[in-house]
């Protein structure tokens, strides 16, 4: 606790400097030793091809400012192992000695980074070069926030996600109910539940695709007053009863209530969704572009208060690495994908932007039309869980969740009893 | 050999071989050292003894991920090679413009990129939303858990890698028979065998070297299966279809362990090398290369 309030003291600190002058007392971008010098940075992206020619334009954008600086955008795809096979791939890079200068990361992966020393805090390069960040106070508190160690800034939110309820309307219409409130609960989401689960033209329709992937996952606990892991994140807590309650619930809609198909390992919910094969699910703002070109009528809600209601989030940031042989222009390069018009340009659609000005802006403008929801529920939201050791503690959760899942007669509580023990093991190693 | 010849001979092997040393026994050399270490590819590496092999032996995932692998290669071996040769033996009995339509037919899955047409399976055999399952319970069949029961996934393995990777050992075999002198089949006929007979007498004797090959490269490929487990099951339902291979990559690349991943690699390399020599020891007893 006490260290979260030094943390929130430095930021503040840090947004009254800019705030307060700062930057009338900064150099202008051209006086700067490094404003000249010619440099080549490589940038690490994930994302799919529309993603590459955003970037395209970005980088077009960031050399009118910046001519001196060049970017070599390296693109590593996510692939089947998520975020922990992304940031796998970028430390096999350090490794190999082939070291990028920035990259994108999520906070995922931010720990993993931080514990490796791959990442450069950037104070000294904020206190000596203010002019280079844009409306610190413009990035919302809490999510910039999950950017800083002890004090220490190793980037700037760009993007965020969150976890919220996907429901298809016409789903929901069919079935003769009304959009539920924001402080709907679980007696209402099974209720919902079963009226949306049936047969519909031949075909099964279930009423809800239940979290399958980790972040989604801690997103019911958090609202079931539970966790993957102890605060501090140095033990396993999946066998409190909070969590014995979350996972005998979600155990429960697929065998006893039968309003969900059985997850399978690595399956996506997005093509169930489009294909009307279920009416609710789980996401954040990523599955909305595949919604909109699948026609699909839709809006979100907050997840359901099972006990509490507490919004999940993961934000990304483009930390500048130790090994940079640049890390000026690597912080200028960091500093300047963090602002407004990147912002605007990139993530007007699958991600939600981290400025609150940028937030205001675009989210009103697109669909779904309860979009509002991402951007008050960054004001009450908790960072997901990522220790150092995020790809090994993901792959016990996913493996725990699906020898749960997919047995019938499943013991949930001695489950997520040896879960815990292995996540101790892994987390003490 | 005469000199010339020997400098001929250097400068055709000598480039492979180089290539042979630099990616293939440097890296098995250099995996031998890594298993007595602590490695994580960021930092130096840390000798630790046996403690590795110490950890293979005695966590409790290990045995079920040795056991899942030996019941994937029995099973694969026996479906591929039995599965193959008759398909091998089928097309070879249709007219010969009709055996080059189904030779690519049946090779054709082979060129496709296992990935992506694993994860298209995948959503197949989804038990509640997979299209298999539909048409199964338009016959009032029950939902199979095809990808989430302990029993069941390993039929969608064998499906799946029938589908994908049957092209290989029929080709081998439609090359093998190609290679069994006609004249034996005209003799046989003039004396009246039957198509069993035939086969019993001629076709599987001759063919046996063939049989071997394929055995053999099966056996090699199967142990290391990866890609099926991968990309369909995850290694799931929980450890069900966990293979040594893709526990190694799961150590390596998730874990950064690459002392313990050495280690488990070393495993299975000596399994292989024993199983390797234990059948061509045996290969002697049965394979006819006299024809």
């Amino acid at each position: 606790m006490k260290k979260g309030v030094l943390i929130m003291v430095l930021i503040l600190s840090t947004c009254a400097l800019f705030a307060s002058g700062g930057k009338e007392e900064a150099q202008s971008t051209e006086d700067v030793p490094f404003a000249s010098r010619e440099v080549t940075l490589q940038l690490v992206m994930e994302g799919n091809a529309e993603q590459q020619e955003w970037m395209q334009d970005l980088k077009k954008d960031f050399n009118k400012e910046y001519p001196n600086i060049k970017i070599d955008d390296i693109w590593l795809p996510m692939g089947e192992g998520g975020w922990g096979a992304y940031f796998t791939k970028i430390k096999t890079m350090v490794a190999s000695g082939n070291s990028p200068d920035v990259v994108r990361v999520a906070v995922e992966g931010f720990q993993v980074l931080h514990e490796s020393n791959l990442a450069l805090p950037l104070n000294s390069y904020i206190e000596e070069y203010p002019q280079y960040v844009e409306n610190y106070e413009d990035i919302h508190p809490r999510l910039q926030e999950a950017c800083v160690i002890d004090g220490d800034i190793y980037g700037f939110g760009w993007d965020w996600n969150n976890i919220v309820t996907h429901i298809n309307l016409d789903m929901l219409e069919e079935a003769g109910l009304p959009f539920p409130d924001a402080d709907w609960g679980k007696d209402q989401f099974l209720q919902y539940a079963k009226a949306l689960t049936g047969m519909k033209d031949g075909q099964m329709t279930y009423g809800v695709y239940i979290p399958n992937i980790y972040f989604s996952i801690e997103a019911w606990l958090y609202n079931f007053g539970a966790a993957v892991l102890s605060d501090d994140m140095t033990k396993g807590a999946l066998s409190t009863p909070e969590s014995i309650e979350a996972f005998t619930f979600m155990h429960d809609l697929v065998y006893t209530h039968k309003v969900a198909p059985v997850p399978a390992p690595g399956d996506q919910f997005i093509p169930f969704m489009t294909n009307r094969q279920v009416a609710m699910t789980f996401g954040g703002r990523w599955p909305v572009p595949s919604y909109v070109d699948a026609g699909l009528n839709f809006d979100i809600q907050y997840v359901p208060t099972f006990r509490t209601n507490e919004v999940i989030f993961g934000v990304g940031m483009f930390p500048v690495m130790t090994s940079s042989k640049y890390p000026e222009e690597a912080y200028v390069l960091s500093s300047w994908l963090s602002g407004r018009h990147s912002q605007n340009t990139y993530l007007n659609s699958f991600s939600i932007p981290s400025r609150i000005s940028v937030m205001d802006e675009v989210l009103p403008a697109n669909p779904p039309e309860n979009s509002t929801l991402y951007r008050l529920s960054a004001d009450t939201a908790r960072v997901v869980q990522s220790p150092s050791k995020y790809p090994e503690v993901q792959q016990v959760v996913d493996r725990m969740f699906n020898r749960m899942m997919s047995d019938p007669n499943a013991d949930v509580k001695a489950i997520l009893a040896s879960a815990d023990d292995e996540l101790n093991e892994v987390l003490a190693r | 050999m005469k000199q010339s010849n020997k400098k001929d001979a250097l400068i055709f092997l000598g480039p492979t071989f180089l290539t042979y040393v630099l990616f293939l026994y440097i890296p098995i050399l250099f995996c031998f050292y890594l298993a007595f270490t602590k490695y994580d590819i960021i930092s130096a590496s840390e000798f630790v003894g046996l403690k590795n092999f110490t950890r293979l032996f005695t966590y409790s995932r290990t045995p079920k991920i040795y056991a899942n692998t030996l019941k994937l290669v029995v099973m694969l071996v026996t479906m591929h090679t039995v599965f193959g040769l008759f398909l091998a033996l089928l097309v070879r009995s249709l007219a010969h413009g009709t055996q080059h339509v189904f030779r690519f037919l049946y090779y054709f899955p082979c060129i496709l990129t296992t990935a992506s047409v694993a994860i298209a399976w995948r959503y197949i055999f989804n038990k509640d939303l997979g299209i298999i399952n539909y048409f199964l319970s338009q016959v009032g069949v029950d939902a199979i858990p095809w990808l989430n029961d302990p029993f069941w996934v390993y039929g969608t393995i064998a499906i799946f890698s029938l589908w994908k990777f049957a092209g290989n050992a029929f080709l081998y075999f439609y090359i093998g028979l190609g290679n069994i002198p006609i004249t034996y089949y005209e003799a046989a006929r003039i004396d009246g065998a039957n198509p069993f007979t035939v086969f019993k007498h001629i076709t599987f004797p001759l063919l046996t070297p063939t049989i071997f090959f394929v055995v053999l490269n099966l056996f090699i490929a199967s142990s290391q299966i990866f890609d099926e487990p991968f990309f369909l099951t995850g290694g799931g339902p929980g450890d069900a279809t966990r293979t040594l291979n893709l526990y190694i990559y799961e150590t390596a690349y998730r874990e950064f362990n690459f002392g313990y991943s050495s280690a488990i690699a070393i495993s299975l390399f000596v399994l292989l090398a024993v199983f390797t020599l234990i059948q061509l020891n045996v290969s002697k007893k049965w394979v006819n290369y006299d024809y």
